[in-house]
């Protein structure tokens, strides 16, 4: 349980298909920690997501999460560490036949004996948490704005108080504000409940605000795992052409609209 | 191990002692308890002895002031360390002020309601459908699209030929040996060639070709629609310039139209053909017996009345499984819905315009 490590990636390879996206991939990603994932499109990050989140098993390599080797589980220990890891998925993957509340529910009922009116009240608390308004409850995804459906799938993934939160653009179709707030709930439960973060994002602002490192994905590796300040300071040319496409302050301190 | 949550009352002090872990797997008894917890005045809140705390606890711990406090009671919170209460303070400023709403019933007079209007208005869209197919049908009939009309021929008739084909034999094999035993009690085995013929060519023929073809296609048609539309393809061909109508439904309608009245010729050869097998095998009919009795056991009406049912049953197929394709709501649910009520409500008018059908020949004397 004391493993400082919450994911630790060894040599791993990962197929599209029949095409090979990364190989000899090594990753570690500390506990309480926030990682950030960039690259390119078509570099393979939500691959490599899906891979980390145990949703696709790796073509080789060796994978640990939250302490537990991933090749040997059984279906009784998958579904125990799959309950200390909460998924955001890129286009919310909100169940469309549920309401929004039943969504948030639905892990709760799966995984908690809690009676039904307290499964309610606590899913009310995850929206809540995600910073949706009371009357979006009853509504079904069809309803929901681009950026709503966001954050009640992000409620969702928040539902079990996860160890360990995978995101794949969780900022992505989110006006500024609401971005803000949410990197700002990412800070807060870090710190307060020690949550580990590993998320795949475009949004430079947001990589300033939360990431404690970023790793870079480009030619099927790793090209960089730093914080971002020194990430942005690399000769290298594809992460050199990534950050100057817009040009920001990564200085010492955090970014500051110019 | 981790221990579940618990809630302790000591009234002596009256003191609260949770312990072990607040996390959200690990509530149901602490939970349990502070419902069956019966304190009055003022207590204090000790958490001394809470292992681990997760956003889900730190609402437990809310919920036993708000349980205190629907009795008239009072919890003191002072005795949280730092970490907790801003773990607190966080879900407290999240949490809803509002009630929870719960589940909303429909009571039966509404759903009655709500059903029967939805019947109603159901009918009328498919009116309104078939009227706009009928109104673009013409209108771009002269840019008709030929590559799909090919697409869509073979994939609801060419590929249907294996299972069609195979069933039709199968059946007039079946009808073959249930009227062949009887027949054989009188001496008429012969007899079994009119059967045969007339029941493949007239009824069965026509019939089960449009219910494979309803329960294979118009699945299929629904369901590749309404996909469509929840993924937004059909408004991007709409902005486009492209209606959904020329592009989708009308290759299909026409394509049904084309296919149902072939497959229902092959459909009753085949059933003759598993006839044949049957009678020469069992009844002593034999194969040149057969063929040459064949042309004189119906008049040509029977062959007519079962070939001109085709058409109109592939226009009930079509309209309706794509009519259903478009009444897809945006929900995954919502298709597979669609598509069962698309097979079930053709197959339904199929036998149906089958039941007029007849009695009109009849009213005809065909």
């Amino acid at each position: 349980m004391s493993d400082p490590l919450a994911i630790e990636a060894k040599d791993l390879a990962t197929l599209a298909g029949e095409r090979v996206l990364h190989r000899d991939l090594s990753l570690a990603v500390r506990r309480g920690e926030v990682l950030a994932l960039v690259g390119g499109s078509g570099a393979g990050k939500t691959v490599l997501l899906r891979t980390l989140s145990l949703l696709q098993a790796p073509a080789a390599g060796d994978l640990h999460v939250l302490g537990e080797d991933a090749a040997g589980l059984g279906q009784t220990a998958l579904r125990a560490l799959r309950r200390r890891i909460g998924i955001l998925f890129q286009q919310g993957a909100l169940f469309t036949g549920l309401s929004v509340l039943d969504n948030v529910c639905l892990p709760l009922a799966e995984h908690t004996a809690l009676s039904a009116p307290c499964r309610r009240e606590l899913a009310m608390l995850r929206l809540g948490l995600a910073g949706l308004p009371p009357d979006a409850a009853g509504k079904f995804p069809a309803e929901l704005s681009g950026g709503m459906v966001k954050r009640a799938a992000l409620a969702r993934a928040l539902a079990l108080d996860p160890e360990l939160l995978f995101l794949d653009e969780p900022s992505a179709g989110l006006d500024p504000i609401t971005a803000a707030g949410l990197d700002e709930l990412l800070k807060d439960l870090r710190e307060m409940l020690g949550l580990t973060v590993v998320m795949v994002t475009h949004d430079l602002d947001s990589l300033a605000r939360v990431s404690d490192r970023v790793a870079f994905l480009g030619r099927g590796a790793l090209l960089a795992t730093a914080p971002l300040a020194e990430l942005a300071a690399s000769p290298e040319p594809e992460i050199r052409a990534y950050f100057a496409a817009s040009p920001r302050n990564f200085g010492g301190s955090p970014c500051t609209p110019a | 191990m981790p221990d579940m949550a618990g809630l302790v009352s000591e009234p002596q002090t009256h003191t609260l002692y949770a312990r072990g872990d607040w996390t959200v797997a690990r509530l149901d008894d602490a939970v349990r308890a502070m419902d069956g917890w019966q304190g009055q005045g003022d207590w204090r809140l000790n958490t001394d002895s809470v292992g681990a705390l997760d956003t889900a606890g730190a609402w437990a711990l809310d919920r036993i002031g708000r349980v205190a406090q629907a009795r008239g009671a009072q919890v003191d919170y002072t005795a949280l360390t730092a970490q907790q209460a801003a773990l607190l303070e966080l879900v407290r400023s999240r949490l809803p002020a509002d009630a929870v709403p719960g589940p909303r019933s429909v009571s039966a007079l509404e759903g009655l309601g709500r059903g029967v209007v939805g019947k109603l208005t159901d009918a009328l869209r498919f009116l309104d459908f078939i009227g706009r197919l009928a109104l673009e049908g013409v209108a771009h009939l002269g840019r008709l699209r030929l590559t799909r009309l090919v697409q869509e021929i073979d994939a609801a008739g060419v590929r249907a030929l294996p299972i069609l084909g195979l069933l039709a034999f199968l059946m007039g094999v079946v009808i073959t040996y249930q009227a062949g035993e009887p027949l054989k009690t009188f001496g008429a085995n012969i007899l079994v060639v009119n059967l045969v013929g007339v029941t493949m060519l007239r009824e069965m023929g026509p019939l089960l070709a449009a219910i494979i073809v309803a329960g294979r296609t118009g699945s299929a048609y629904t369901a590749q629609i309404g996909t469509m539309r929840l993924t937004e393809e059909l408004d991007a061909l709409r902005s486009i310039g492209i209606t959904p109508m020329e592009m989708l439904v009308l290759p299909k309608v026409l394509a049904l139209t084309v296919c149902l009245p072939l497959l229902t010729l092959y459909a009753s050869a085949l059933g003759i053909l598993g006839g044949m097998v049957v009678a020469d095998g069992l009844y002593g009919v034999g194969y040149a017996d057969f063929v040459r009795r064949l042309p004189g056991t119906f008049a040509p009406s029977t062959f007519w009345v079962g070939l001109i049912k085709a058409p109109v049953f592939a226009l009930i197929i079509a309209t309706v499984a794509c009519h259903r394709g478009f009444q897809v709501s945006r929900s995954a649910e919502s298709i597979g819905r669609e598509t069962t009520t698309s097979v079930v409500q053709s197959i339904f008018l199929v036998i149906v315009a089958d039941a007029v059908f007849s009695v009109v020949f009849q009213l005809l004397g065909l």
